[in-house]
């Protein structure tokens, strides 16, 4: 066995199936959505090459401008919900209250449903005349509260950024969780003793144990807000008049509607840039040592 | 040896992967129509009767396999097609600028020699309809049915609240004031899809300048940001604050809001003629229809308008001949009587009309259409995703309490942006 796997050549042979499927379907696609960023065609005539034009007039165009400043208050919405938010919940399930299991079932749920389903029940909540909101608004005598919430263009993008928060809690609450549980009780039975508090025992134990997993999935936060797309193309379809459009939308408003795939595909390459960014950034926030006791 | 047979199945399993897809192409007996519509709509049925009777008796022994998509799925899934040069044989196209990059990039048939060859098909179609489906004068596309925005009315909310048809804009008005003041909501308006809106201010605009304003602005020589469309974005605005469209109706979709006046809880619907089959269903001899009173009377009789569903032969069809046949079939008189007595679908040809065959409705519509002085096209067909689709967005925005000039100043940057993009 170690004779195989010692052998460069064999290992090339188990590495080429997956390497060619991801050559195939990652990197040829990426490289090829560059190459189309800097031609002005619709994939249908023959393109011309304009350079780099298309990511100058990306930097003019408003409703570009629009989605990125949207898509930033998406990173900065999940980052709230999705760390301190799922940590406090992930910290009290993780001190074994009663029925912690039901819980964690109860937070992980919408995460497990499909984004549609998501976006049309919050469709009917937020509904001007018959929503759930603004019936609760009316009920405890704040109906000057209410609102058409989708269709208007100060509270669209807000109200879907609500929904993201809310439908990926639980999910990486479960991770944090999970990270907590690795950690070895005897930490814990030991800071006890010495007189640690239940705040001394989060940040001089749990938290610097689960950085390293805080790290992947602040990551995963991150990206996972510059990508956003089904919630908006459901519920509001990036309106009223581009108020809650992302740059995922908008590409695929850009390619699809309007058929400049060039231009579109310039959006998908900021896009992966921001990504790529995210990904340092967290490295550098979170830092490379490990804590181990 | 057994590494290298190991990789080479790996590469041809790979491969054959890929390529799998070509397994599915399809025989030369087969036709692939791509329609738009969805198992709700009452006229599928009419349509699959249709196909049904041409793969029975058509001299070509073709069978034609109909796949039906909704609207935002079909425009999607074409774009993909097209791109992938992968187009079915016959699909439904809108006209104008929504057909026009699939033409430049050589995937739609010329179909020009079809209808130079056959005169008396040529000449059957209405005035001005093959017109729209053409670019550098050869045929593209066949309209197969017109339709035009008309104001849906209520007879039986109109007579108990005592008010009759408006002849003039103010009678409209009068219209709206009276029964709003009876407590019954004058008029049916959706703000949720931005086109809805806009297409009422695109009408409220033509009785301002005919179809003058809208050629100058399509040959250039007019502006966006003119006077017109502020006066006629802010006409309606006026209307929405003096409670002429139901409460919230910013966020209403369009189903909620069809559903409104179809179960009679608004008195008008302005809406194309589309919705004449579903109006008749559920309002019966209640169900009318007049053309929205122009704002300076000189212009009456001007609407939008233009075709409602167009059949384009894609470049690749193998069998061009039969897919003619069937574009000839559909235009048939007796297909398109079927259609218009059966399903309310205007004739794109011109056809004797029997009135007797016709709903009430249906005899007010194409009374209607036979009266027009001219039809202005929907600017977003007229201009597909780009300004077409910023003129809808920028109407819901003045809706939505923008300032009506900032908001067209801003259209108007975008279409100059637009011109180098």
């Amino acid at each position: 066995m170690k004779k195989i796997f010692g052998n460069k050549k064999s290992i090339a042979v188990f590495v080429l199936p997956a390497f060619i499927i991801y050559s195939v379907f990652v990197l040829f696609p990426i490289g090829y959505n560059i190459y189309v960023s800097l031609l002005r065609t619709d994939l249908m005539s023959p393109g011309r090459f304009i350079g780099l034009k298309n990511y100058e007039n990306l930097l003019k165009d408003k409703v570009f401008v629009k989605a990125l400043g949207n898509n930033v208050l998406m990173v900065i919405g999940s980052l709230i919900a999705h760390l301190p938010l799922a940590l406090l919940f992930g910290n009290i399930l993780f001190q074994k209250v009663k029925g912690s299991h039901f819980f964690q079932t109860v937070f992980f749920l919408p995460s497990v449903i499909c984004g549609v389903a998501v976006g049309m029940t919050w469709t009917f909540i937020y509904n001007s005349e018959f929503g759930l909101l603004n019936k609760i608004l009316s009920a405890i005598g704040r109906g000057d509260l209410q609102s058409a919430w989708l269709a208007d263009k100060n509270t669209a993008l807000l109200c879907i950024v609500f929904v993201v928060m809310w439908q990926f809690v639980g999910y990486h609450m479960v991770i944090q969780l999970a990270a907590m549980k690795n950690i070895s009780p005897s930490y814990y039975e030991a800071a006890e003793i010495d007189g640690a508090g239940k705040w001394k025992q989060f940040t001089s134990i749990t938290l610097p144990l689960i950085k390293p997993i805080l790290k992947v999935d602040a990551v995963l936060i991150i990206t996972g807000a510059l990508k956003y797309y089904d919630l908006v193309a459901v519920m509001t379809g990036g309106g009223p008049n581009h108020a809650s459009e992302l740059m995922s939308t908008y590409m695929f408003y850009q390619g699809f509607r309007t058929l400049k795939y060039g231009y579109s595909a310039a959006i998908g390459v900021v896009l992966l840039l921001l990504c790529i960014c995210s990904v340092a950034l967290s490295n550098f926030v979170f830092g490379k040592e490990q804590a181990d006791y | 040896m057994k590494r290298k047979m190991f990789l080479a199945g790996t590469a041809a399993a790979l491969i054959s992967g890929m390529f799998g897809m070509q397994a599915f192409a399809k025989s030369d007996n087969t036709i692939t129509l791509m329609l738009m519509g969805t198992e709700a709509d009452a006229f599928v049925d009419d349509y699959n009767e249709i196909i049904d009777q041409f793969n029975q008796n058509n001299e070509y022994g073709v069978t034609v396999e109909a796949e039906y998509y909704e609207n935002e799925q079909l425009k999607t899934k074409l774009a993909t097609l097209m791109a992938a040069n992968n187009a079915p044989d016959v699909f439904f196209t809108y006209e104008l600028a929504y057909l026009e990059p699939f033409v430049n990039g050589g995937k739609v048939a010329d179909l020009t020699s079809y209808l130079e060859d056959d005169a008396e098909w040529k000449d059957s179609f209405a005035e001005g309809t093959l017109e729209l489906l053409m670019f550098d004068e050869k045929n593209y596309a066949i309209p197969t049915q017109v339709s035009l925005c008309v104001m849906f009315y209520n007879k039986e909310i109109f007579e108990e609240n005592n008010v009759e048809v408006p002849t003039t804009y103010d009678e409209f008005l009068q219209v709206c004031e009276a029964l709003k003041n009876n407590g019954v909501v004058p008029m049916a308006m959706s703000g949720a899809d931005a086109w809805i809106p806009a297409q009422f201010v695109q009408q409220i605009a033509c009785g301002m300048s005919g179809t003058e304003l809208f050629y100058d602005i399509v040959d250039g020589k007019e502006k966006w940001n003119n006077e017109i469309h502020v006066k006629a974005a802010e006409e309606v605005v006026k209307m929405a604050d003096a409670g002429y469209f139901q409460d919230g109706y910013i966020g209403m979709s369009p189903e909620e809001t069809t559903d409104m006046f179809l179960n009679g809880k608004a008195a008008m619907y302005f809406q194309g003629t589309w919705d004449a089959a579903n109006v008749t269903e559920r309002l019966g001899e209640a169900g009318g229809a007049f053309v929205m009173p122009a704002y300076d009377p000189q212009y009456e009789n001007v609407s939008v308008g233009s075709l409602s569903t167009s059949f384009a032969v894609a470049e690749k069809c193998e069998n061009k001949d039969a897919a003619v046949a069937l574009l000839k079939y559909w235009t048939s008189p007796e297909v398109q009587e079927k259609l218009l007595y059966g399903s309310e679908k205007i004739p794109a040809i011109n056809l004797e009309i029997d009135e007797n065959k016709l709903s009430v409705l249906m005899r007010d519509i194409m009374n209607i259409c036979n009266t027009q002085n001219g039809l202005t096209p929907w600017w977003d067909r007229q201009y597909g995703a780009e300004e077409g689709t910023e003129f809808n967005n920028t109407c819901v925005a003045v809706l939505g309490g923008e300032d009506a000039q900032e908001a067209f100043d801003a259209l108007q940057q975008y279409s100059e942006d637009m011109a180098d993009r």
